[in-house]
């Protein structure tokens, strides 16, 4: 490009317009992986817990959940790495980043500090899903996500009123409508493309 | 009464490179280089003027021991932006 060829008020348009369109190809799509991993993490810890529970090992039924502490550890790693293959920042990333930052501070209080109270671990927790899942979906626009999220809100009015074995299957049902099928959905958009 | 254009962004490359960190929270040198297909050398002068004008900062760091080098917008940018775009419009309503 020269740097002092005369544009018309029409090209100037259209170099905007170009540009803004190029930017926005360039945003980095979801691959769905994050989704998908975190879904079954809570899957396979709520269904051993419930298992163990079942066939009276429940000294050792809450030993699944340090699953997440893996998963927590994989997610910043798998973040940074994949923040580094764009050479842009959108304003979702950074949206997402600190709505994510939030709710995992947010999920390891009610889980730290639900001591007296453990019956309210798992709804609370629903309900964060629900938070994470439905401002996301609406950030990003995707509506199996919004979906998802909504459905977790439903899921925890349902989980405050059973027993707390009970709970575990609830949670697992929340990540599969939230998390897993979103996920999913995302991969295979994400093959396509 | 047309408003007059802002010379500094009625030039292609710089109004490219406008347009693209309007688009985005921050861009690398690097994404400027792909989208606008300009020179290297060229972009490094056009952005040194929009710094000057204070319509964008220059952010340098190292990312694996090579230096990077990312651009922001800033609000001056952004206003001057939406002026221009403005001034366009008014343009094209004739």
């Amino acid at each position: 490009m020269e740097t002092d060829k005369t544009m018309t008020p029409e090209q100037s348009l259209q170099v905007i317009s170009n540009m803004v369109s190029s930017a926005k190809e360039s945003f980095a799509k979801d691959s769905g992986f994050i989704w998908i991993m975190w879904g079954w993490i809570v899957v396979i810890a709520s269904s051993s817990q419930f298992i163990m529970l079942q066939i009276d090992m429940g000294k050792w039924s809450s030993l699944p959940w340090t699953l997440t502490i893996l998963g927590a550890i994989y997610t910043v790693i798998y973040s940074i790495k994949e923040a580094k293959k764009v050479n842009i920042k959108t304003h979702i990333d950074e949206f997402m980043k600190y709505l994510w930052m939030g709710f995992g501070i947010s999920i390891f209080m009610v889980i730290g500090f639900c001591k007296d109270h453990q019956e309210l671990i798992i709804p609370m927790s629903i309900i964060l899903y629900g938070l994470g899942t439905f401002v996301s979906g609406g950030a990003l626009k995707f509506k199996p996500l919004m979906i998802g999220g909504f459905s977790c809100w439903i899921i925890a009015l349902a989980a405050f009123n059973v027993e707390m074995i009970y709970q575990l299957p609830l949670i697992a049902i929340a990540v599969i409508v939230s998390y897993l099928i979103p996920g999913y959905i995302l991969k295979s958009q994400y093959k396509k493309a | 009464m047309f408003k007059k254009l802002d010379p500094l962004l009625h030039n292609e490359l710089r109004l490219s490179i406008m347009s693209l960190l309007i688009s985005v929270e921050s861009a690398e040198f690097n994404f400027l280089l792909e989208q606008t297909k300009a020179s290297k050398g060229n972009i490094s002068v056009q952005l040194s003027k929009l710094k000057d004008a204070g319509y964008i900062n220059i952010e340098k760091s190292f990312r694996d021991k090579k230096p990077l080098t990312t651009c922001l917008k800033t609000q001056k940018g952004v206003e001057a932006f939406e002026a221009y775009v403005e001034a366009i419009s008014q343009y094209l309503k004739k």
